[in-house]
């Protein structure tokens, strides 16, 4: 078997080829950091590697010439590898959906935006016209980014999506994601002494406080995931097939029973966010077990009925 | 590993420089590494090679030999295994390393791989900005690919089999759609979701369809909700203070028409029934609709307050 790390080492061999015969004496130094080399010998090995290659004769007139003089590289007699390798589609997309995704949303540099330029004009031509990467961008995200990159502390007002309970944090940004068609800010909130995520949409008030942080620069995955618990409840339902969307959107396990319904199983760290789901999926929703969640389908009902029957 | 990476390598400079299809015979014969005294050794090495370089993105094709179309040989034109220069700046290709690194597919980076064919980059500290756009990137990436070279993809959707033409890929809300219009019906352009798409296949014959000119996938992708009509109802909304804010943000066309020291009530168009009662849902029991009455009626009614 061919294994992914000769893939990955011929690629680079493939990668780096072009840009030193393009540049003719490049340092050992310039080519480690740009092609991600881990070490110089590393390099060297892929150099003696390319040393003894060539073509068919296989004599000193055909194997390429690679030679390392003072810390300084010249590739001959390859003009075949001069030229940059054309992407795969997976890399293409993912180069450009990347791009595109951070000029919307906002505050990309320049350099980006003449990058994903050349993108659709040279690598995947016309590109804009068959792809679309719509990422809306709310002015908080920006302000948010701006803050992090400054490791200014941010105090927000947020507003908890399961409870509605309104409450002043003070946060060290991490980062800001996009995940889900939402954008979330991550980042270590003060009053709950740990890493949290807010849901933007969320946040009533921003201010940028002039305290700075620590900023933790590791390696970010931009998931916003769902974290089970030991804490957690569960509630299992039957649905109807036009609720299939349930099981697409929130993390369940589903099972389709012989008559077209799904029965899907749930858990949640707060029982609301499933009674809200059930009380709004209606008739469609059948045979609830769960006995928190049913209390709070009871509980919320109370509260929406006392609302309407209060005279304001 | 050594061995087998000088053998690739030979076996593409030979079929780059070569100029014409050679058989997989004559490629034996020729290329050094490849003198696997067992035929089937020889196939199962060939085979592994150019699976290998296919999955580089070498696009290695079949063609016949000479125009008696008796054999077959293997051919990489020059044209198309290598792009023309896209002329990036170091600043521009480290832009394009950052935004990559942080932008994920189902979790997935895009490869450095990606980078080091466009000349490399020196990454910089991590940016304040992460996204994840869902799904798995080898498949949108065949699909990308599909629509790019515009090739017919088959799939099974809602329980039926489709044949597209995919014209576009598009994301919006944190879903993928393929925007094609199905072959018996090129005028109606559609949006398949991704993930509801099954049994893909993407049709590999030479057969291309034409992508009509002024195409444009952003008009194709479906709306979150449809924009709002002068015939919707108008839902009075009380809302209290300390949600109001959120709440305003939230509906789009909202108008405020009245405020207190603890409640905002504000007039929004109702565009889709179901999809407000489970936006009230969301607040709880800090809102309330005002008017009108039969929009309250049918709120208490599906919440199960009253029959």
């Amino acid at each position: 078997m061919t294994s992914d790390r000769t893939a990955q080492r011929l690629s680079r061999i493939l990668s780096m080829l072009p840009w030193v015969i393009e540049h003719d004496g490049a340092e050992i130094d310039e080519i480690i950091t740009r092609f991600g080399y881990r070490n110089k010998a590393d390099l060297i090995k892929d150099l003696h590697l390319v040393f003894v290659t060539g073509l068919p004769g296989y004599g000193p007139g055909d194997l390429i010439d690679v030679d390392v003089f003072e810390d300084e590289v010249f590739i001959d007699a390859a003009d075949y590898f001069s030229r940059p390798m054309r992407l795969t589609a997976p890399e293409a997309l993912g180069l450009l959906a990347a791009g595109m995704t951070f000029i919307q949303s906002e505050n990309a540099p320049s350099a980006l935006v003449s990058a994903v330029d050349k993108l659709t004009t040279a690598v995947v031509p016309n590109a804009e016209s068959f792809v679309y990467f719509d990422v809306p961008t709310p002015e908080t995200v920006a302000l948010l980014r701006g803050a992090i990159e400054r490791s200014h502390v941010v105090r927000i007002t947020y507003v908890a999506l399961a409870t509605n309970e309104r409450t002043v944090r003070d946060v060290e940004g991490r980062s800001v994601l996009f995940n889900l068609g939402n954008w979330y800010l991550s980042g270590i909130c003060r009053r709950a002494g740990a890493e949290r995520v807010f849901r933007i949409d969320r946040i009533a008030d921003i201010e940028e406080l002039g305290e700075t942080y620590e900023r933790d620069d590791g390696e970010i995955d931009g998931m916003v995931r769902y974290r089970p618990s030991d804490a957690d409840v569960h509630v299992s339902f039957t649905t109807d097939a036009a609720s299939d969307w349930v099981a697409e959107y929130y993390p369940v396990s589903a099972d389709r029973n012989d008559d077209g319904s799904t029965r899907i199983t749930m858990s949640v760290s707060d029982p609301l966010v499933a009674a809200r789901l059930l009380i709004r999926l209606g008739s469609a929703v059948s045979d609830i077990e769960g006995t928190e969640v049913i209390e709070s389908i009871d509980a919320l009902r109370l509260r929406i009925r006392a609302r309407y029957e209060t005279p304001r | 590993m050594q061995k087998v990476i000088e053998r690739i390598l030979n076996l593409l400079a030979f079929l780059l420089t070569v100029g014409r299809p050679v058989t997989a015979d004559e490629i034996r014969n020729t290329v050094k590494g490849y003198d696997q005294p067992a035929d089937e050794a020889f196939r199962r090495t060939f085979e592994r090679d150019k699976d290998l370089l296919r999955t580089l993105g070498v696009p290695i094709v079949l063609r016949h030999t000479d125009i008696w179309e008796v054999e077959l040989g293997y051919v990489v034109r020059a044209e198309d295994y290598a792009i023309a220069d896209p002329g990036f700046t170091d600043e521009e290709r480290s832009a394009l390393l950052l935004a990559a690194q942080a932008v994920r597919f189902g979790g997935q980076a895009t490869e450095a791989a990606a980078i080091f064919k466009l000349g490399g980059a020196v990454s910089s500290s991590g940016a304040a900005i992460a996204a994840d756009l869902g799904h798995d990137l080898q498949l949108l990436g065949d699909l990308f690919g599909a629509v790019s070279e515009r090739r017919r993809v088959l799939f099974t959707y809602n329980d039926r089999p489709r044949t597209t033409q995919p014209y576009g890929l598009g994301h919006r809300f944190g879903h993928w759609y393929l925007l094609a219009p199905e072959a018996y019906a090129p005028d109606v352009i559609k949006a398949f979701r991704l993930d509801r798409m099954r049994e893909i296949k993407i049709d590999d014959s030479a057969e291309m369809f034409e992508r009509p000119a002024g195409f444009e996938p952003r008009k194709a992708l479906p709306e979150f909700a449809r924009p709002s009509e002068a015939s919707d109802p108008i839902a009075r909304v009380r809302f209290d203070s300390d949600v109001a804010d959120i709440a305003a943000r939230q509906a789009v066309g909202a108008v405020e028409v009245s405020r207190t020291s603890h409640s905002v009530t504000i007039d929004l168009p109702v565009t889709s029934e179901s999809g407000f009662i489970g936006w009230m849902l969301g607040f709880d029991d800090k809102a309330d609709i005002v008017s009108p009455p039969e929009l309250v009626e049918s709120f208490l009614i599906h919440v199960g307050v009253r029959t």
